[in-house]
């Protein structure tokens, strides 16, 4: 065969081939799985090339087709391996189904089978293997429910529900008509009637027993279980048997007591209750027979749970056995009987009586000097009778100003600074709270540990001082001729002198005591004069240590999101030294705590700021970075902060030198603030270093432009940006016309520099035409139709400029 | 007030007057301190010199503990308790021991409860 015909069979075989090959490529076919469809068009494709006898080694693309025919070879017997696995798993599935076709009882075979179906199905596509797997699934479904309605039925029956198991055995069957099922019908239809009786039975012995009559309930019910046991009556049996022991053994201990054997009685009571808890009458009975004893505790114990009027004049009688006068009032309150009436007649009486004998306590305790005594016997009267004039007087303004003499009589300093802090709990007042801070202020000179509770005390006694009663009633001094202000610089001078005698021998306590004393003259500041504004427990204002000191009790008070109340929080003395400018102790004080509440946040972004401005001031912007960075949600609503950050930046940045340095100073700064300083700063620097890259050919003009475009997001109208960007543009756009030039692709180079925005670089390009031109004609080397063509083309770029004018007369362009 | 080497004492103290004291009760307390010599002189010449400052006075009489007045204890009538006391007995109506002897022979009205309680 000659080579013209071997290409013709070659071209017709690949013309066949080609639309098979398009589907046998397709995603389709393989996608699904449509295995055996696509064994078919390979062993196609396989016939087309086998027929021809296409084989001559001399054919340039014989090894190309080659190479082909064995990779869809190799894919079509996989496939074969594939549907014969499947068609195997199916083949399976259909014996396991067979064998256990005609049992509806057995599902464990169907559910092998369609597992079965299941694998094949994901491997191969075959629309009668999808129908199979699905009627499988119905048949396992309904042998499912099958089985259980057959499950509920037998359950029901062996509880004695045949009737309820009947329903279930009936609506398998609807399903499934096996013997075995038909059989069991007729055994329950035979029970059903049994059932019904045992029913009616049941129901008239729960009648009988509702009435009263448990025994009769409980003979009639041993009658009916000898034809028909079930679970329900044997409860009922049971219970009936409680009742009738219960009731039983209450009888004994009626007998008994009628002959006043009470410790029987009792037993026999306790034995009814232990089988019937809610045998009221035996409850009773036993409180009747602990009143008979004088046990009225154990008496008020059997009546907890018992109401009526019977039970609430025995519980009143017990409380009055108990000299509980006021429960008697509210047990007999409701019983309307003349005898009971009588009763609370005399209860009146003995109510006076008992409320004249705490007053008598307390006249007796009085004039035995025994003070605390007699505070104790008014207390006790108040709390059981209310408020009464006389014995309020006589607490307030006799029995508690004689305790408190005795008490600063006692000089026990740490005793009464003790029970003034109880008492300052109980009421917070300002003399009480005067009252500590001097005994503090004694106790502070014989014991130094003392001397931080006394600054506390005292400080928030001069915070309160205009309302402090000492002052008030002097009667050497008119209350007008008080000054105050002075009053307090003395008092301040006080612990300011206490302090300072720390300043050489002990200066640890020294810087701890004037750090209190820091913070608590700062609140004082910032609260006013007088206070306006402030943590207040009462009509009391108290400091911040105070409010550390007694945080535990202070729980209810809810500190503002303000300067003052971070001088409350744990971070308090931080904030102090920050605010009085002291940031160097406010570093080494610092506490490590983490913020959660709103003012402890505030207080912690406030130390960050002064840390942060502190380490400015000290040129090293790297330590305030982290600092400012923690605080900058509260440095945004700070104008203060953000002009005071800006100045210390503008400060900072005078001392960078290096390119690096300054770039990251400047995001720093920039990202805290995004101030126009910081922005023109920071792109200015970015366009230094584009610039730099570009010099070092690190980057492209490309590469900058899209660089220097993302600066000018930044800072818009930065000159330094705008500038470089303008002559890198001028350069790239310089080097894309100088390569279509190089190319001689004139047409191009003189579009492009046609359609620049950029002056400059029309007139270079139109310049390098003219000068070829003068070169060209000076060289006598060009002809005059290439001259004019050069002339035009600068004439397309620069029509108009004069310096060319003269050339296009020349070439007669214009 | 506590006296104390390690303390600083309270001018009036010092002097033994009173808040009110005139400045001629002070001079002449002034001299009994001297007399006394419970204290020291540099400590009485300073409590005078204290006193006798209106300002200086005034820090004294504010580190003083502000003590209440103690004014007369009221009595009240107690002649009631010299009455006799009401006794008031247990109430056999309230027993019912017979009663429910009697009920427990039959079914009674708590049975029927008991009944309704248990079985409904």
């Amino acid at each position: 065969m000659n080579i013209f015909k071997k290409i013709k069979i070659f071209c017709r075989n690949v013309s066949q081939t080609l639309p098979l090959y398009k589907e046998y490529n397709s995603s389709n076919l393989k996608n699904n799985k449509k295995l055996r469809e696509l064994v078919i068009i390979v062993e196609a494709i396989e016939r087309i090339w086998k027929e021809s006898q296409y084989n001559n080694k001399y054919i340039l693309f014989h090894y190309f087709v080659n190479k082909f025919l064995t990779k869809i070879n190799i894919e079509k017997q996989q496939w074969i391996d594939t549907i014969k696995t499947a068609e195997y798993w199916v083949e399976k599935g259909n014996k396991i189904f067979e064998s256990f076709k005609d049992n509806p009882f057995e599902i464990t075979p169907i559910s092998e089978a369609i597992n079965l179906y299941k694998k094949s199905n994901q491997i191969l596509y075959d629309e009668s293997y999808m129908i199979t797997e699905k009627l499988l699934i119905e048949i396992f479904k309904n042998r499912q429910k099958f089985r259980y309605l057959c499950q509920q039925g037998k359950e029901k029956g062996k509880q004695g529900f045949y009737q309820e198991g009947l329903n279930y055995l009936y609506e398998a069957l609807k399903i499934f008509k096996p013997n075995k099922l038909e059989l069991q019908i007729i055994k329950f239809k035979q029970k059903v009637n049994l059932e019904r009786e045992y029913n009616r039975n049941l129901k008239e012995i729960k009648h009988i027993a509702q009435q009263g009559n448990f025994v009769l309930a409980q003979t009639q019910l041993k009658l009916t279980l000898k034809k028909f046991s079930r679970q329900d009556g044997e409860e009922l049996s049971a219970k009936l048997k409680r009742v009738i022991d219960a009731k039983t053994e209450y009888r004994q201990g009626l007998i008994a007591e009628k002959i006043d054997n009470f410790n029987l009685a009792k037993k026999q009571y306790l034995l009814a209750l232990s089988y019937l808890p809610n045998l009221e009458e035996a409850s009773y009975r036993l409180a009747l027979i602990d009143i008979k004893q004088n046990n009225y505790s154990s008496a008020l114990s059997y009546l907890e749970k018992l109401t009526g009027e019977k039970v609430n004049y025995l519980r009143g009688f017990c409380y009055l056995q108990k000299n509980d006068l006021q429960n008697v009032v509210k047990e007999w309150k409701t019983i309307s009987h003349p005898l009971v009436d009588k009763n609370k007649e005399s209860l009146k009486i003995l109510i006076q009586r008992n409320r004249l004998q705490i007053i008598q306590h307390i006249e007796n305790s009085v004039s035995k000097e025994k003070y605390q005594e007699a505070k104790n016997y008014c207390e006790k009267f108040t709390e059981k009778y209310g408020y009464d004039t006389n014995v309020d007087h006589n607490l307030t303004k006799h029995i508690q100003p004689v305790l408190e003499h005795q008490l600063w009589k006692s000089l026990d300093l740490l005793s009464i600074i003790n029970q003034l802090n109880q008492e300052f709990q109980k009421n917070p007042n300002i003399s009480t709270l005067h009252n500590i801070s001097i005994a503090y202020y004694y106790q502070a000179q014989i014991d130094e540990t003392y001397i931080e509770k006394w600054i506390t005390f005292l400080m928030t006694s001069i915070l309160n001082i205009k309302k402090n009663p000492i002052l008030e009633n002097l009667s050497w001094l008119n209350i007008n001729e008080i000054n105050y202000d002075k009053t307090k610089e003395e008092l301040i001078k006080l612990i300011e002198n206490t302090i300072d005698k720390y300043k050489d021998s002990n200066l640890k306590k020294y810087y701890e005591l004037r750090d209190i004393f820091r913070q608590e003259m700062l609140a004082m500041e910032l609260i006013g004069n007088p206070p306006n504004a402030g943590v207040k427990i009462k009509e009391v204002f108290i400091t911040p240590r105070f409010y550390q000191n007694n945080k535990s009790q202070l729980k209810n008070i809810n500190l503002q999101k303000n300067k003052l109340s971070t001088l409350y929080t744990d971070f308090g003395l931080t904030v102090a030294a920050c605010l009085k400018n002291d940031v160097e102790r406010a570093i080494k004080i610092k506490p490590n705590l983490t913020a959660s509440s709103e003012v402890e946040k505030l207080a912690e972004s406030l130390i960050n700021y002064y840390e942060g401005c502190y380490h400015l001031q000290h040129d090293s912007w790297k330590k305030a970075k982290n600092c400012l960075q923690n605080a900058q949600n509260e440095i945004k609503n700070n104008n203060d902060w953000i002009t005071e950050i800006n100045r210390l930046c503008e400060k900072q940045r005078n001392k960078l030198d290096n390119l690096q340095e300054n770039l990251e100073f400047g995001q720093f700064w920039y990202n805290l603030l995004k101030s126009p300083a910081s922005a023109s700063y920071l792109a200015e620097y970015k366009a230094r270093d584009i610039s730099q890259q570009v010099a070092n050919d690190k980057i492209t003009f490309s590469q900058a432009i899209s660089k220097l475009k993302e600066v000018q997001k930044i800072d818009q109208n930065n000159p330094l940006v705008t500038d470089l960007l303008n002559r890198l543009e001028f350069s790239q756009e310089g080097e894309e016309i100088d390569k279509l030039l190089k190319a001689g692709r004139f047409q191009a180079a003189v579009k492009k520099a046609k359609y620049s925005s950029n002056k400059e670089i029309k007139y270079t390009v139109a310049e390098v035409f003219i000068k070829i031109i003068i070169e060209g004609a000076n060289a006598k080397e060009l002809e005059w139709e290439t001259m004019q063509q050069f002339g035009k083309w600068a004439y397309e770029i620069c029509p108009h400029e004069p310096d060319f004018r003269e050339i296009y007369k020349l070439l007669k362009i214009i | 007030m506590i006296k104390n080497e390690k303390i600083t004492p309270n001018p009036y103290d010092v002097l033994e007057v009173s808040s009110g004291a005139s400045t001629g009760e002070i001079t002449k307390a002034f001299a009994m301190a001297m007399k006394k010599k419970k204290y020291n002189p540099k400590q009485i010449a300073e409590a005078r010199k204290s006193l006798m400052d209106s300002q200086q006075r005034l820090i004294a009489d504010y580190l003083r503990p502000n003590l209440p007045l103690i004014q007369r204890f009221k009595k009240q009538d107690l002649s009631l308790l010299n009455e006799p006391i009401p006794v008031i007995k247990l109430l056999p109506e309230f027993d019912g021991l017979d009663k429910a002897y009697k009920e427990s022979e039959t079914i009674s009205e708590s049975d029927k409860k008991l009944g309704l309680e248990l079985f409904s």
